[in-house]
């Protein structure tokens, strides 16, 4: 019975572990409100500038739209032009580290791939420097004309309070672009989190930690005295 | 009666044990899982205390109840803020994330799953008042730790054991030879959850033998949802029968079928019901022992061969602890019928993964694989699933072969007296 509960605690703990190694957290951002869509193209970039709670900062999300010469209801040939257009352009991802603004990350997406509007997925090595600092990330596609951009979702309702978007290098405080930050939960950073949750409502805690040390000092003596009477 | 019956059940001593590592068993998952339907359910009964109706039938009846259980525990909770944001109101048009967020959430867990608690403590003396004194540790081993139980009520959060308990008081009411009552709190329990309808039936063709009586028993069955359901149109609810009989729940027993010809189905479940009722029809079996093992059958077709939420087979638990000791082969099939539905439950994705635990660590159990998505990497999630209901169908079958088998070897002429004098000492 004890060999097997330890064999189970063992198996318990790599499970933990190795979920924990595995799973890509979101920890801040914002997408689901707002229809705007900002262009990038030539020297109009855009960006934002965010909050990073943890460390691990592995991956960000960003709602793009695909590139203005792509239209709904386009004939086939003008369209399969329109993708041949746009291959070998880039739409480049650059992350920098605030306040220092020194770039942590490069990562450049073909703008052929954006093919519908959706989160599209950067990831990147993680940053175990991530813990409360802050980033700015810019997108850029100097390749493209205002007649070939591509767009990012952004919304002037001020959802993110942690940052705000840039246009053109151009802060726009109640503005956001759509997006999501993520970093690789490690089994340290879970229990943190795990932790911190409990702490949050202490009275609560300590009544049902009561009631768990009654319970379980009764039972203990339950199972004592049945031993006694056998 | 024996010595056994002179002390209350719950002041034996070799029960409490068990009792009280079950009750801590519980009370260690009641704060830290959730699933939206605990809320939804809650919010339901909130709106009612803010005196705004909410449509639904025998709904009604559960919603009414937690709005009670609700106004009990409203001063230990942050009521005001604790429904979430309106517009951020998209699952069930419940704002569960925000409430998973919220740092009372394990508090407001707490609470909302300790009615069920204690409605559980009566579950377990009626269970074990209908059992024979020598099985009652063992049935209530069985219960205490039974994994079902533990999910449905307690992780998952759902309110199916005040069904179980009504399912068990008719029985207990059987017992104390109250047949019309027991119909009345059976047909209690169908407005709470529709389904043990189907046990009114061989509640009635076991009850009583004549045609007059059967009737009777059907009709008072049946009462409680038709008075419903007749009430709420007199109150000038026009669509609450067109909606009752859209409710999808009600599709479920009818999922396994066979095509015959254009509008010409063979629905399995129906068929095999219908078999099983003539066939008490035309052998009259009575007492409580068949009744207990005629019902264990029409739950077992019913899992068998329906689609059902993995929370409603706590309904089978009471039965299954009925005869789950004899013979010793049930034990084993019982096992790999809990390992087959637990396969059965991957069909819901994260929902019945990651998200339960999402009080614990929102944004981690949120992103967490649920096991589909993962065998999906190997192998196609939904063959695996199938795979794993077929074998949990026929375990069902499995159970109800071996409780039949059981009876048939007990049935030559001295088992048959030595049963009925058992009976008879435990009555």
């Amino acid at each position: 019975m004890r060999t097997a509960a330890a064999i189970l605690m063992v198996l318990s703990l790599i499970i933990i572990l190795t979920a924990t190694g595995c799973v890509q957290v979101p920890v801040s951002g914002q997408w689901d409100f707002g229809v705007n869509k900002a262009d990038i193209y030539g020297r109009r970039t855009a960006g934002q500038d965010f909050y990073v709670s943890d460390r691990n900062l592995t991956r960000i999300d960003i709602f793009l739209y695909p590139s203005n010469l792509i239209k709904p209801k386009q004939r086939p040939r003008v369209h399969r032009l329109a993708w041949r257009r746009l291959k070998g352009k880039y739409l480049t991802l650059s992350v920098y580290s605030l306040p220092e603004r020194e770039r942590l990350v490069a990562y450049k997406l073909p703008v052929d791939k954006i093919r519908t509007a959706r989160m599209h997925i950067f990831p990147f090595k993680p940053i175990a420097a991530s813990k409360r600092r802050r980033f700015y990330f810019e997108l850029k596609a100097p390749s493209l004309t205002p007649g070939s951009a591509v767009a990012v979702k952004i919304t002037d309702h001020n959802r993110y309070k942690e940052g705000a978007a840039f246009i053109g290098g151009k802060r726009l405080a109640a503005a956001d672009l759509g997006f999501q930050v993520y970093i690789d939960m490690t089994s340290v950073i879970l229990f943190h989190s795990i932790a911190s949750r409990l702490e949050a409502d202490p009275l609560f805690m300590a009544a049902w930690g009561l009631v768990i040390l009654l319970v379980l000092i009764s039972t203990i003596m339950a199972w004592r005295r049945g031993r006694l009477v056998t | 009666m024996g010595e056994l019956e002179q002390v209350g059940i719950f002041r034996q001593e070799k029960l409490r044990k068990w009792l009280l590592s079950g009750l801590l068993l519980r009370l260690l998952v009641m704060p830290f899982t959730a699933h939206s339907d605990l809320l939804s359910i809650y919010y339901r009964a909130h709106l009612l205390l803010d005196g705004r109706a909410v449509k639904g039938l025998g709904p009604n009846m559960f919603n009414l109840l937690h709005a009670g259980f609700l106004w009990l525990m409203k001063p230990l909770l942050p009521y005001r803020i604790m429904w979430g944001a309106p517009k951020l109101k998209t699952f069930l048009m419940l704002d569960w994330l925000g409430f998973v967020n919220q740092t009372s959430v394990f508090r407001a867990l707490f609470l909302f799953k300790l009615p069920y608690l204690a409605v559980e403590v009566l579950a377990v003396w009626m269970l074990l008042k209908l059992t024979e004194p020598e099985r009652r540790t063992r049935v209530l081993i069985f219960w205490m730790f039974n994994p079902i139980v533990i999910f449905s009520t307690y992780i998952f959060g759902r309110f199916d054991m005040i069904t179980v308990f009504l399912l068990l008081s008719s029985l207990y009411l059987v017992k104390s030879g109250h047949n019309d009552w027991s119909l009345v709190v059976l047909g209690g329990a169908a407005l709470l959850r529709v389904y043990p309808i189907v046990l009114v039936l061989p509640f009635a063709l076991i009850l009583e033998s004549g045609g007059w009586g059967r009737a009777r028993l059907t009709a008072i069955g049946f009462l409680p949802l038709a008075a419903s359901i007749f009430g709420g149109l007199a109150q000038g609810e026009t669509g609450l029968l067109k909606d009752f009989a859209s409710m999808q729940h009600l599709s479920y027993p009818l999922a396994m079928k066979f095509y015959l010809n254009a509008e010409d189905n063979l629905y399995v479940f129906v068929f095999l019901y219908s078999l099983l009722m003539m066939y008490l029809f035309v052998n009259h079996q009575h007492g409580l022992d068949n009744l207990k093992r005629n019902c264990f059958y029409v739950f077992l077709l019913f899992f068998a061969t329906s689609f059902f939420h993995p929370h409603y087979l706590i309904w089978l638990v009471p039965f299954a602890a009925f005869f789950f000791d004899e013979p010793a082969q049930f034990q084993s099939i019982y096992r790999l019928h809990i390992a087959a539905w637990a396969i059965y439950t991957f069909q819901w994705g994260r929902y019945l993964a990651g998200y339960l635990l999402a009080p614990l660590s929102p944004a981690f159990f949120w992103s967490v694989l649920s096991p589909s998505e993962w065998i999906d990497r190997y192998y196609p999630a939904i063959q695996f699933i199938g795979i794993g209901r077929s074998v949990f169908s026929a375990t069902c079958l499995a159970m109800a072969y071996l409780v039949w088998r059981r009876r048939a070897d007990l049935a030559g002429p001295e088992a048959r007296i030595g049963e009925s004098e058992k009976e008879a000492v435990w009555r």
